[in-house]
Protein backbone atom coordinates (compact mmCIF):
# COMPACT_ATOMS: atom_id res chain seq x y z
CA UNK A 1 0.00 0.00 0.00
CA UNK A 2 1.95 3.10 -1.25
CA UNK A 3 0.35 5.35 1.97
CA UNK A 4 3.48 7.17 3.86
CA UNK A 5 2.79 9.60 7.02
CA UNK A 6 2.98 12.93 5.28
CA UNK A 7 6.05 14.43 7.33
CA UNK A 8 7.72 11.04 8.77
CA UNK A 9 9.85 8.23 7.08
CA UNK A 10 8.73 6.90 3.78
CA UNK A 11 7.36 3.14 3.94
CA UNK A 12 5.15 3.56 7.10
CA UNK A 13 2.83 0.20 6.72
CA UNK A 14 -1.30 1.16 6.72
CA UNK A 15 -1.04 -1.15 10.19
CA UNK A 16 0.66 2.24 11.55
CA UNK A 17 -2.14 4.49 11.45
CA UNK A 18 -3.78 5.61 14.13
CA UNK A 19 -7.43 8.31 14.28
CA UNK A 20 -6.02 11.77 13.64
CA UNK A 21 -6.95 14.11 16.58
CA UNK A 22 -6.36 17.86 16.70
CA UNK A 23 -2.95 19.03 16.14
CA UNK A 24 -1.45 15.37 14.90
CA UNK A 25 -1.07 14.71 11.06
CA UNK A 26 -2.99 13.63 7.98
CA UNK A 27 -1.71 10.82 6.04
CA UNK A 28 -0.29 11.30 2.73
CA UNK A 29 -1.65 8.90 -0.51
CA UNK A 30 0.43 7.76 -3.38
CA UNK A 31 -1.49 8.42 -6.86
CA UNK A 32 -0.24 5.51 -8.27
CA UNK A 33 -1.90 1.81 -7.63
CA UNK A 34 0.54 -1.22 -7.05
CA UNK A 35 0.14 -4.45 -7.61
CA UNK A 36 -1.51 -5.62 -4.49
CA UNK A 37 -4.26 -2.49 -5.18
CA UNK A 38 -5.48 -3.98 -8.50
CA UNK A 39 -4.81 -7.74 -7.35
CA UNK A 40 -7.27 -6.22 -4.18
CA UNK A 41 -9.55 -4.55 -6.60
CA UNK A 42 -10.22 -8.04 -8.09
CA UNK A 43 -10.64 -9.78 -4.94
CA UNK A 44 -13.60 -6.76 -4.00
CA UNK A 45 -15.60 -8.10 -7.40
CA UNK A 46 -15.41 -11.78 -6.46
CA UNK A 47 -15.11 -12.28 -2.88
CA UNK A 48 -18.17 -11.00 -0.53
CA UNK A 49 -16.07 -11.52 3.02
CA UNK A 50 -12.55 -9.84 0.77
CA UNK A 51 -14.77 -6.95 -0.06
CA UNK A 52 -16.50 -6.46 2.87
CA UNK A 53 -12.96 -6.08 5.01
CA UNK A 54 -11.19 -3.93 2.28
CA UNK A 55 -11.32 -0.79 4.20
CA UNK A 56 -8.95 2.35 5.45
CA UNK A 57 -8.47 3.67 9.13
CA UNK A 58 -11.02 7.09 8.61
CA UNK A 59 -8.83 10.67 9.14
CA UNK A 60 -7.48 13.47 6.87
CA UNK A 61 -5.31 12.53 4.01
CA UNK A 62 -3.76 14.18 1.44
CA UNK A 63 -2.31 13.83 -2.13
CA UNK A 64 0.26 15.35 -3.35
CA UNK A 65 1.03 18.90 -0.85
CA UNK A 66 -2.33 20.20 -0.91
CA UNK A 67 -2.29 23.75 0.86
CA UNK A 68 -4.56 26.33 2.61
CA UNK A 69 -6.57 26.41 -0.53
CA UNK A 70 -6.31 23.41 -2.08
CA UNK A 71 -10.25 21.63 -2.63
CA UNK A 72 -11.25 19.46 0.27
CA UNK A 73 -13.28 16.26 -1.10
CA UNK A 74 -14.84 13.87 1.53
CA UNK A 75 -15.34 10.10 0.85
CA UNK A 76 -16.20 6.92 2.60
CA UNK A 77 -13.60 3.99 4.09
CA UNK A 78 -14.14 1.87 1.37
CA UNK A 79 -10.34 1.20 0.17
CA UNK A 80 -11.65 0.62 -3.24
CA UNK A 81 -13.07 3.81 -3.54
CA UNK A 82 -10.46 5.38 -1.97
CA UNK A 83 -8.29 3.71 -4.54
CA UNK A 84 -9.90 4.74 -7.80
CA UNK A 85 -10.23 8.30 -6.33
CA UNK A 86 -6.71 8.60 -5.64
CA UNK A 87 -5.51 6.92 -9.04
CA UNK A 88 -7.56 9.50 -10.53
CA UNK A 89 -6.63 13.00 -9.31
CA UNK A 90 -2.90 12.00 -10.47
CA UNK A 91 -0.43 14.90 -9.26
CA UNK A 92 -2.86 17.23 -7.43
CA UNK A 93 -2.62 18.57 -4.36
CA UNK A 94 -5.78 17.68 -2.64
CA UNK A 95 -7.40 16.84 0.84
CA UNK A 96 -9.30 14.05 1.82
CA UNK A 97 -11.45 13.80 4.61
CA UNK A 98 -12.33 9.84 5.10
CA UNK A 99 -14.94 9.43 6.76
CA UNK A 100 -16.26 6.19 8.74
CA UNK A 101 -18.43 4.26 6.51
CA UNK A 102 -17.61 0.58 7.86
CA UNK A 103 -15.72 -0.11 4.59
CA UNK A 104 -19.44 0.62 3.33
CA UNK A 105 -19.18 2.18 -0.33
CA UNK A 106 -20.15 5.78 -0.81
CA UNK A 107 -24.00 5.16 -2.20
CA UNK A 108 -24.61 2.38 -0.20
CA UNK A 109 -23.72 4.17 3.25
CA UNK A 110 -25.86 6.80 2.40
CA UNK A 111 -28.70 4.23 1.99
CA UNK A 112 -27.79 3.02 5.29
CA UNK A 113 -27.43 6.12 6.67
CA UNK A 114 -23.84 5.93 7.95
CA UNK A 115 -22.69 8.71 5.29
CA UNK A 116 -24.24 11.04 6.78
CA UNK A 117 -23.96 14.95 8.40
CA UNK A 118 -23.32 14.24 11.46
CA UNK A 119 -20.42 11.64 10.39
CA UNK A 120 -18.61 14.28 8.60
CA UNK A 121 -18.81 16.98 11.17
CA UNK A 122 -17.42 14.18 13.79
CA UNK A 123 -14.23 13.50 11.29
CA UNK A 124 -13.88 17.02 10.24
CA UNK A 125 -13.45 18.15 14.10
CA UNK A 126 -11.59 15.13 15.02
CA UNK A 127 -8.98 15.96 12.61
CA UNK A 128 -9.36 19.74 12.87
CA UNK A 129 -9.54 20.84 9.03
CA UNK A 130 -10.49 24.40 10.40
CA UNK A 131 -6.36 24.65 11.16
CA UNK A 132 -5.53 23.22 7.61
CA UNK A 133 -7.13 24.80 5.08
CA UNK A 134 -8.87 28.77 4.94
CA UNK A 135 -11.27 28.23 2.78
CA UNK A 136 -14.45 26.74 3.36
CA UNK A 137 -16.06 24.67 1.01
CA UNK A 138 -16.48 20.72 1.10
CA UNK A 139 -16.42 18.59 -2.07
CA UNK A 140 -19.10 15.46 -1.26
CA UNK A 141 -19.60 12.44 -3.98
CA UNK A 142 -23.03 13.11 -5.39
CA UNK A 143 -24.41 9.70 -4.65
CA UNK A 144 -23.89 10.46 -0.90
CA UNK A 145 -26.82 12.86 -1.29
CA UNK A 146 -29.12 10.30 0.07
CA UNK A 147 -28.07 10.26 3.27
CA UNK A 148 -26.37 13.53 4.16
CA UNK A 149 -28.46 17.01 3.81
CA UNK A 150 -26.60 19.78 2.65
CA UNK A 151 -28.03 22.81 4.40
CA UNK A 152 -27.67 20.69 7.84
CA UNK A 153 -24.56 20.00 6.97
CA UNK A 154 -23.54 23.56 6.44
CA UNK A 155 -25.27 24.45 9.85
CA UNK A 156 -22.91 21.96 11.58
CA UNK A 157 -20.08 23.03 10.14
CA UNK A 158 -19.83 26.18 9.00
CA UNK A 159 -18.37 24.86 5.45
CA UNK A 160 -20.42 25.31 2.18
CA UNK A 161 -21.21 21.83 0.67
CA UNK A 162 -21.02 21.41 -2.94
CA UNK A 163 -21.67 17.75 -4.60
CA UNK A 164 -19.00 16.47 -7.12
CA UNK A 165 -20.24 14.21 -10.02
CA UNK A 166 -21.32 10.78 -9.63
CA UNK A 167 -18.33 8.96 -11.13
CA UNK A 168 -14.48 9.90 -9.98
CA UNK A 169 -13.08 9.91 -13.36
CA UNK A 170 -14.64 12.97 -14.05
CA UNK A 171 -13.81 14.98 -10.34
CA UNK A 172 -10.66 16.15 -12.70
CA UNK A 173 -12.99 18.03 -15.17
CA UNK A 174 -15.13 18.91 -12.26
CA UNK A 175 -12.44 21.07 -10.16
CA UNK A 176 -11.01 22.39 -13.77
CA UNK A 177 -14.56 24.09 -14.19
CA UNK A 178 -14.45 25.85 -11.45
CA UNK A 179 -16.54 23.30 -8.97
CA UNK A 180 -19.35 22.91 -11.61
CA UNK A 181 -20.63 19.79 -13.16
CA UNK A 182 -22.22 18.70 -16.47
CA UNK A 183 -25.81 17.44 -16.80
CA UNK A 184 -24.28 14.20 -18.02
CA UNK A 185 -21.92 13.88 -14.87
CA UNK A 186 -25.00 13.93 -12.69
CA UNK A 187 -26.51 10.97 -13.93
CA UNK A 188 -25.73 7.31 -12.84
CA UNK A 189 -24.67 4.87 -15.95
CA UNK A 190 -24.75 1.45 -16.15
CA UNK A 191 -22.88 0.27 -19.18
CA UNK A 192 -22.03 -3.29 -20.05
CA UNK A 193 -18.72 -3.17 -18.34
CA UNK A 194 -20.47 -1.83 -15.01
CA UNK A 195 -22.83 -4.88 -15.17
CA UNK A 196 -20.20 -7.38 -16.29
CA UNK A 197 -17.82 -6.30 -13.31
CA UNK A 198 -20.87 -7.45 -10.88
CA UNK A 199 -21.40 -11.14 -12.73
CA UNK A 200 -19.03 -13.08 -10.38
CA UNK A 201 -20.68 -11.67 -7.38
CA UNK A 202 -24.49 -13.02 -9.16
CA UNK A 203 -22.63 -16.34 -9.94
CA UNK A 204 -21.23 -17.42 -7.02
CA UNK A 205 -24.19 -17.21 -4.82
CA UNK A 206 -26.15 -18.91 -7.23
CA UNK A 207 -23.79 -21.60 -7.98
CA UNK A 208 -23.88 -22.18 -4.00
CA UNK A 209 -27.85 -22.65 -4.06
CA UNK A 210 -27.85 -24.93 -7.03
CA UNK A 211 -25.00 -26.91 -5.50
CA UNK A 212 -27.28 -27.59 -2.40
CA UNK A 213 -30.09 -28.47 -4.73
CA UNK A 214 -28.07 -31.23 -6.61
CA UNK A 215 -26.69 -32.61 -3.18
CA UNK A 216 -30.40 -33.22 -1.87
CA UNK A 217 -30.96 -34.48 -5.13
CA UNK A 218 -28.09 -36.63 -5.27
CA UNK A 219 -29.22 -37.91 -1.82
CA UNK A 220 -32.42 -38.95 -3.19
CA UNK A 221 -31.29 -40.63 -6.45
CA UNK A 222 -28.03 -42.40 -4.46
CA UNK A 223 -29.24 -43.37 -0.99
CA UNK A 224 -29.72 -47.17 -0.61
CA UNK A 225 -29.51 -48.82 2.96
CA UNK A 226 -26.40 -49.70 2.63
CA UNK A 227 -25.25 -46.30 1.56
CA UNK A 228 -24.98 -43.84 -1.36
CA UNK A 229 -24.50 -45.65 -4.68
CA UNK A 230 -22.37 -43.13 -6.60
CA UNK A 231 -22.94 -43.88 -10.17
CA UNK A 232 -26.84 -43.94 -9.90
CA UNK A 233 -26.28 -40.84 -7.81
CA UNK A 234 -24.55 -38.87 -10.34
CA UNK A 235 -26.69 -40.29 -13.07
CA UNK A 236 -29.24 -39.26 -11.43
CA UNK A 237 -28.43 -35.66 -10.68
CA UNK A 238 -26.75 -35.11 -14.09
CA UNK A 239 -29.89 -34.13 -15.99
CA UNK A 240 -30.50 -31.82 -13.21
CA UNK A 241 -26.94 -30.12 -12.93
CA UNK A 242 -27.71 -29.48 -16.78
CA UNK A 243 -30.90 -27.08 -15.73
CA UNK A 244 -29.36 -26.04 -12.65
CA UNK A 245 -26.32 -25.00 -14.61
CA UNK A 246 -28.08 -23.55 -17.70
CA UNK A 247 -30.51 -21.35 -15.01
CA UNK A 248 -27.90 -20.16 -13.74
CA UNK A 249 -26.52 -18.95 -16.82
CA UNK A 250 -29.59 -17.47 -17.91
CA UNK A 251 -30.66 -15.73 -14.74
CA UNK A 252 -27.21 -14.24 -13.28
CA UNK A 253 -25.04 -14.18 -16.12
CA UNK A 254 -27.13 -13.79 -19.88
CA UNK A 255 -29.76 -11.68 -18.22
CA UNK A 256 -27.24 -9.06 -16.11
CA UNK A 257 -25.18 -8.73 -19.48
CA UNK A 258 -28.10 -8.00 -21.79
CA UNK A 259 -30.28 -6.07 -19.39
CA UNK A 260 -31.61 -3.62 -21.86
CA UNK A 261 -31.86 -5.39 -24.60
CA UNK A 262 -33.89 -8.18 -22.84
CA UNK A 263 -37.97 -7.30 -23.78
CA UNK A 264 -39.93 -6.13 -20.37
CA UNK A 265 -39.14 -4.06 -17.89
CA UNK A 266 -39.32 -5.85 -14.81
CA UNK A 267 -36.50 -7.81 -14.01
CA UNK A 268 -37.98 -11.17 -13.00
CA UNK A 269 -39.69 -10.88 -16.48
CA UNK A 270 -36.46 -10.24 -18.44
CA UNK A 271 -35.20 -13.42 -16.03
CA UNK A 272 -38.11 -15.64 -17.45
CA UNK A 273 -37.66 -14.96 -21.02
CA UNK A 274 -33.83 -15.59 -21.04
CA UNK A 275 -34.67 -18.70 -18.81
CA UNK A 276 -37.07 -19.98 -20.94
CA UNK A 277 -34.94 -19.82 -23.97
CA UNK A 278 -32.60 -22.06 -21.88
CA UNK A 279 -34.99 -24.28 -20.64
CA UNK A 280 -36.29 -24.99 -24.95
CA UNK A 281 -32.90 -25.54 -25.55
CA UNK A 282 -31.81 -27.76 -23.17
CA UNK A 283 -35.21 -29.71 -24.58
CA UNK A 284 -34.11 -29.60 -28.54
CA UNK A 285 -30.49 -30.26 -27.75
CA UNK A 286 -30.59 -32.67 -24.98
CA UNK A 287 -33.35 -35.31 -26.18
CA UNK A 288 -31.66 -38.08 -24.37
CA UNK A 289 -32.08 -36.37 -21.22
CA UNK A 290 -35.94 -34.30 -22.36
CA UNK A 291 -37.21 -37.97 -23.36
CA UNK A 292 -38.30 -38.76 -19.87
CA UNK A 293 -41.50 -36.36 -20.11
CA UNK A 294 -41.01 -35.55 -16.22
CA UNK A 295 -37.62 -34.33 -16.84
CA UNK A 296 -38.53 -31.85 -19.59
CA UNK A 297 -41.94 -30.91 -17.58
CA UNK A 298 -39.23 -29.71 -14.62
CA UNK A 299 -36.87 -27.99 -17.13
CA UNK A 300 -40.15 -25.85 -18.37
CA UNK A 301 -41.28 -25.13 -14.50
CA UNK A 302 -38.09 -24.99 -12.80
CA UNK A 303 -35.71 -23.30 -15.48
CA UNK A 304 -37.22 -20.38 -16.27
CA UNK A 305 -38.62 -19.60 -12.64
CA UNK A 306 -35.03 -20.10 -11.20
CA UNK A 307 -33.82 -17.88 -14.01
CA UNK A 308 -36.15 -15.03 -13.42
CA UNK A 309 -35.38 -15.14 -9.12
CA UNK A 310 -31.91 -15.09 -10.31
CA UNK A 311 -32.75 -12.08 -12.46
CA UNK A 312 -34.65 -10.52 -9.85
CA UNK A 313 -31.66 -10.57 -7.58
CA UNK A 314 -29.68 -8.44 -9.57
CA UNK A 315 -31.95 -5.43 -8.88
CA UNK A 316 -30.07 -4.78 -5.69
CA UNK A 317 -26.80 -4.53 -8.11
CA UNK A 318 -28.01 -2.10 -10.43
CA UNK A 319 -28.47 1.42 -10.65
CA UNK A 320 -32.01 2.22 -11.89
CA UNK A 321 -34.76 0.15 -9.64
CA UNK A 322 -36.76 1.92 -7.25
CA UNK A 323 -38.23 0.23 -4.13
CA UNK A 324 -41.89 0.40 -5.32
CA UNK A 325 -41.32 -1.00 -8.03
CA UNK A 326 -39.11 -4.02 -6.84
CA UNK A 327 -41.71 -4.43 -4.41
CA UNK A 328 -44.25 -4.28 -6.99
CA UNK A 329 -42.59 -7.00 -8.44
CA UNK A 330 -41.60 -8.62 -5.59
CA UNK A 331 -45.71 -9.33 -4.83
CA UNK A 332 -46.42 -10.55 -8.33
CA UNK A 333 -43.48 -13.41 -8.62
CA UNK A 334 -43.20 -14.13 -5.01
CA UNK A 335 -46.44 -16.86 -5.43
CA UNK A 336 -44.98 -17.92 -8.55
CA UNK A 337 -41.88 -18.48 -7.02
CA UNK A 338 -43.26 -20.65 -4.59
CA UNK A 339 -45.53 -22.48 -6.89
CA UNK A 340 -43.11 -23.45 -9.06
CA UNK A 341 -40.05 -24.68 -6.05
CA UNK A 342 -43.13 -27.15 -5.06
CA UNK A 343 -43.90 -27.80 -8.69
CA UNK A 344 -40.40 -29.06 -9.27
CA UNK A 345 -39.99 -30.68 -6.04
CA UNK A 346 -42.68 -32.77 -6.44
CA UNK A 347 -41.30 -33.51 -10.02
CA UNK A 348 -37.95 -34.48 -8.98
CA UNK A 349 -39.92 -37.02 -6.27
CA UNK A 350 -41.54 -38.45 -9.12
CA UNK A 351 -38.34 -39.08 -11.14
CA UNK A 352 -36.48 -40.58 -7.97
CA UNK A 353 -39.00 -42.89 -7.85
CA UNK A 354 -39.32 -43.73 -11.31
CA UNK A 355 -35.85 -44.31 -11.47
CA UNK A 356 -35.70 -46.59 -8.48
CA UNK A 357 -38.70 -48.63 -9.91
CA UNK A 358 -37.20 -52.35 -11.37
CA UNK A 359 -37.55 -52.26 -15.04
CA UNK B 1 -29.24 1.35 -25.29
CA UNK B 2 -31.66 3.08 -22.06
CA UNK B 3 -32.68 1.52 -19.23
CA UNK B 4 -36.47 1.75 -18.27
CA UNK B 5 -37.80 0.39 -15.31
CA UNK B 6 -41.67 -0.24 -14.10
CA UNK B 7 -43.51 2.94 -15.07
CA UNK B 8 -46.92 4.47 -12.37
CA UNK B 9 -44.95 3.36 -9.30
CA UNK B 10 -42.81 6.00 -8.20
CA UNK B 11 -43.80 7.67 -4.68
CA UNK B 12 -41.88 10.95 -5.71
CA UNK B 13 -44.01 14.10 -5.48
CA UNK B 14 -43.18 17.91 -5.49
CA UNK B 15 -44.81 20.81 -3.75
CA UNK B 16 -44.92 23.57 -6.56
CA UNK B 17 -45.53 26.59 -4.22
CA UNK B 18 -43.01 25.59 -1.81
CA UNK B 19 -40.21 25.34 -4.13
CA UNK B 20 -37.79 28.52 -4.79
CA UNK B 21 -35.98 27.06 -7.83
CA UNK B 22 -32.77 26.83 -5.72
CA UNK B 23 -31.56 24.14 -8.06
CA UNK B 24 -30.13 21.36 -5.57
CA UNK B 25 -32.55 18.72 -6.29
CA UNK B 26 -31.35 19.08 -9.92
CA UNK B 27 -27.66 18.87 -8.41
CA UNK B 28 -28.46 15.60 -6.09
CA UNK B 29 -30.85 13.76 -8.92
CA UNK B 30 -28.85 10.67 -10.35
CA UNK B 31 -31.44 9.90 -12.84
CA UNK B 32 -32.16 13.61 -14.28
CA UNK B 33 -35.80 13.41 -12.91
CA UNK B 34 -36.11 17.24 -12.62
CA UNK B 35 -36.00 20.30 -15.13
CA UNK B 36 -35.83 24.01 -14.41
CA UNK B 37 -38.68 25.58 -15.86
CA UNK B 38 -39.80 29.66 -15.02
CA UNK B 39 -37.75 29.34 -12.13
CA UNK B 40 -39.28 26.28 -10.47
CA UNK B 41 -38.56 22.57 -10.44
CA UNK B 42 -40.69 20.56 -12.11
CA UNK B 43 -40.58 16.47 -12.00
CA UNK B 44 -40.28 15.32 -15.93
CA UNK B 45 -39.52 12.06 -15.89
CA UNK B 46 -41.39 10.34 -13.07
CA UNK B 47 -40.41 6.75 -14.37
CA UNK B 48 -36.71 7.29 -14.10
CA UNK B 49 -36.79 8.14 -10.23
CA UNK B 50 -35.33 5.14 -8.42
CA UNK B 51 -36.55 6.88 -4.73
CA UNK B 52 -33.16 7.32 -3.55
CA UNK B 53 -34.64 10.68 -1.63
CA UNK B 54 -31.19 12.25 -2.38
CA UNK B 55 -33.64 15.08 -3.27
CA UNK B 56 -35.95 15.11 -0.25
CA UNK B 57 -32.83 14.77 1.66
CA UNK B 58 -31.73 17.74 0.15
CA UNK B 59 -34.50 20.53 -0.48
CA UNK B 60 -34.53 22.66 2.10
CA UNK B 61 -37.46 23.35 2.12
CA UNK B 62 -39.35 20.95 1.94
CA UNK B 63 -41.24 20.99 -1.15
CA UNK B 64 -40.69 17.30 -2.23
CA UNK B 65 -41.28 14.07 -0.70
CA UNK B 66 -40.59 10.42 -1.70
CA UNK B 67 -40.91 6.68 0.22
CA UNK B 68 -37.42 6.05 -0.14
CA UNK B 69 -34.90 3.38 0.19
CA UNK B 70 -32.99 0.72 -1.46
CA UNK B 71 -34.77 -0.87 -4.60
CA UNK B 72 -33.03 -4.50 -3.68
CA UNK B 73 -34.77 -7.61 -4.00
CA UNK B 74 -32.24 -9.91 -1.36
CA UNK B 75 -33.32 -7.14 1.06
CA UNK B 76 -37.18 -7.02 0.44
CA UNK B 77 -37.04 -11.11 0.29
CA UNK B 78 -35.49 -11.39 3.57
CA UNK B 79 -38.01 -8.68 5.38
CA UNK B 80 -40.54 -10.91 3.77
CA UNK B 81 -38.73 -14.39 4.62
CA UNK B 82 -38.29 -12.88 8.05
CA UNK B 83 -40.56 -10.57 9.13
CA UNK B 84 -43.34 -11.02 6.98
CA UNK B 85 -42.96 -7.37 5.73
CA UNK B 86 -40.61 -6.70 2.59
CA UNK B 87 -40.60 -3.45 4.13
CA UNK B 88 -38.18 -4.38 7.14
CA UNK B 89 -35.40 -6.29 5.39
CA UNK B 90 -31.86 -5.00 5.12
CA UNK B 91 -29.44 -5.82 2.35
CA UNK B 92 -27.02 -8.47 3.20
CA UNK B 93 -24.04 -6.43 2.67
CA UNK B 94 -21.52 -8.18 4.61
CA UNK B 95 -23.85 -11.55 5.05
CA UNK B 96 -23.61 -14.30 2.47
CA UNK B 97 -25.42 -12.94 -0.18
CA UNK B 98 -23.65 -11.24 -3.43
CA UNK B 99 -25.67 -9.13 -4.11
CA UNK B 100 -25.46 -5.37 -3.11
CA UNK B 101 -27.59 -2.43 -2.86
Amino acid sequence: MAINHSSGSKGKDVKDFRECGPGTHSFRLSPTLTFADRLGGIMCRTSNKFRMNYKITPGLYTLGNPGKSSPVLVSCNYRLSLNMLRSVLGDRDIWILVIDTKGINVWCAAGKGTFCSSEIARQLSACDLNSKVTHRTLILPQLSASGVSASKLQKMTGFTVKFGPVRATDIPTYLDNNNTATPAMRRVRFFLRDRATLIPMELIPAFRKVGLFLLIAAILFGATRSGIIYIKAIAGVAPFAVAGVTAVFTGSLLAPLLLPMIPGRAFSLKGFITGSIGAISIILLLPDYSSNPLFATFCIVAVPAFSSYLAFLFTGSSTYTSPSGVKAELKIVWPLYLVSAGISMVLLVMIVIRFWRPS
Amino acid sequence: MKHRYLSGVATLRLTSEKCTGCGRCMEVCPHGVFAMHEHRAHITALDSCMECGACAQNCAFGALSVKSGVGCAVAMINGLMTKGDPDQGSCDCGGDSGSCC
